[in-house]
Parts: structure tokens; C-alpha cells; sequence
């Protein structure tokens, strides 16, 4: 196994839920994630002596978006694809389940992208606001008050439906 | 914070990831770079004949000692060539004359 292929299998989904989450786009996700991997390839001494493989990947991923965000072409395609491509969270069985999760794509959609970053690393990938603050390139208070922001408004959006969903 | 926001963020956190497509492997790992730098490769190689063939072009248009006047000197038409040559007849016949007298 080379080493493109150890980073994609140790590390691939991290990336796909956290570019997912902010490019809201399967077809930009890949996109993103096959650049980066194209940009590794080219420079595969990069992650040497790296102390967490993850996070570098993450804040490399993170400037990406922040170029793509920037380039106009992109953006302009981007406002003209209203509509979300794709689904962030597994299907399940469970109705109550499907809606919580459908509802809870959207109201992530609904915060800046910097905001929903900092939840889904805090959630999902269980990073520390120290190792949060450091992918994102913010302080780690500005990481908390952020995860935190973003958490209260992910709750007072979804308390109809947890109420349901919780016993 | 409190046992309402424990209780959310366990929610939330229950809320599993879709698995990222199984087919983006293919096109990712592979990741066009290998071939990329085969191209670069072989635009390094197109590159460097290309420097070859303008050097060899050079050499073969220009002269081979520009500055010397001696080659300067050399007549390089066509006309000058047959008037060296009706000299050297002319050299020649009168060589001749002389040594028949």
C-alpha cells in the first residue's frame, strides 16, 4: 500500500464529512478532496514528523475552501446550485431518525461554514477546541464560543423534533 | 453546561456520517498526479529537443567564425566563385603561353 492510499484509508471520510459539511456538494467534495490528494502526491514529504496526520489534512482541506470560497467562478456556480447535492448523514430505518437527520442537514447548512466546521470537528471527529483552533487556524476560545453558538442554535431549530427522539 | 445540552450533543453526535462513496477511491487515489508527471516528463524530454534542434539550427545557419575576417574575406556567391575560377583559367593559359615561348 503506498502512501496515497494508507492517507485516503485512514483518513478519507474525516475529510468527505468535514468538506461535505462546507461545500454542501458531492461533486465539490470530491473535487476538493481529489486536489488535495493531488497536491500530496506532489509533495508527499509533507506529512513527515507531522503530529497528527488528520489535523494537518484538515487545515490543508480548510484553506482550499477558503480559496475556493474566494474564486469568483466558483462562487457564482455555487449561488446559481441553490439546492444541496447530496446527503451528509447516513439513511436509516428509523423515520423519527430520518427527519432528525434531514432537519439537522439543514440547519448546519443554515450556519457559516466556519461555524458548522467547528461543530462537526467538535461532534463528529471529537477534536479538542486546542486541535480545533489549530486546524482552523482560530484561537481556541474563539473555537469554543463558536462550537458553542453554533450548538445553541442547532438546538433551538431542532428541540421540536428531539423532543420526540429523545426518551 | 447542562444535562439538556449533554443530552443534545449525545444526540447529535448519534447522528452518523453517510460513508463516502466506495467509487471515489478509483479516481482519487490514482489521482492523475502519476500521470501527470509523466507528462511532465515527456514536456521535459519535448522541451529539451526542442532546445537541440534550435542549437543545430543555429549552428548550420550562421557561420562558424563570425567574427574572423579571414572568413569574412572568403567569397561566398555564386559569381564570385566563377570569377576565382576565370582567373585561375586565365592563370592557367597564360602559364601555359609563357612556357611555350
Amino acid at each position: 500500500m503506498n502512501l496515497l492510499d494508507r492517507v485516503y484509508t485512514d483518513h478519507a471520510q474525516a475529510l468527505f464529512g468535514f468538506v461535505w459539511n462546507w461545500t454542501r456538494s458531492d461533486a465539490e467534495t470530491q473535487d476538493v478532496i481529489h486536489e488535495l490528494f493531488a497536491r500530496l502526491a506532489k509533495n508527499v514529504s509533507c506529512l513527515e514528523g507531522v503530529e497528527s496526520e488528520r489535523a494537518f489534512l484538515l487545515q490543508m482541506t480548510r484553506r482550499q475552501l477558503i480559496d475556493l470560497q474566494r474564486s469568483e467562478s466558483r462562487r457564482k456556480k455555487r449561488e446559481a446550485a441553490t439546492q444541496t447535492e447530496g446527503i451528509l448523514f447516513a439513511p436509516t430505518d428509523d423515520p423519527d431518525r430520518a427527519t432528525f437527520r434531514q432537519a439537522l442537514q439543514q440547519c448546519l447548512g443554515e450556519l457559516p461554514p466556519m461555524q458548522r466546521s467547528v461543530v462537526y470537528l467538535k461532534l463528529w471527529e471529537e477534536f479538542t477546541f486546542q486541535e480545533i483552533a489549530t486546524t482552523l487556524e482560530i484561537l481556541p476560545n474563539t473555537a469554543a464560543s463558536r462550537f458553542r453558538l453554533g450548538l445553541t442554535k442547532l438546538r433551538e431549530q431542532l428541540r421540536p423534533l428531539y423532543n420526540e427522539i429523545l426518551p | 453546561m447542562n444535562a439538556d445540552d449533554d443530552s443534545f450533543e449525545k444526540l447529535l453526535k448519534e447522528q452518523t456520517i453517510r460513508q463516502i462513496p466506495s467509487d471515489w477511491r478509483e479516481t482519487i487515489v490514482p489521482s492523475a498526479l502519476p500521470k501527470r508527471r509523466l507528462w511532465r516528463q515527456a514536456y521535459g524530454w519535448r522541451a529539451l529537443a526542442a532546445c537541440w534542434v534550435a542549437i543545430l539550427g543555429l549552428q548550420w545557419t550562421t557561420p562558424s567564425h563570425p567574427g574572423s575576417p579571414m572568413v569574412r574575406s572568403v567569397p561566398t556567391s555564386t559569381s564570385a566563385y566563377q570569377q576565382a575560377n576565370f582567373q585561375l583559367a586565365l592563370a592557367v593559359i597564360q602559364t601555359k603561353t609563357d612556357s611555350s615561348k
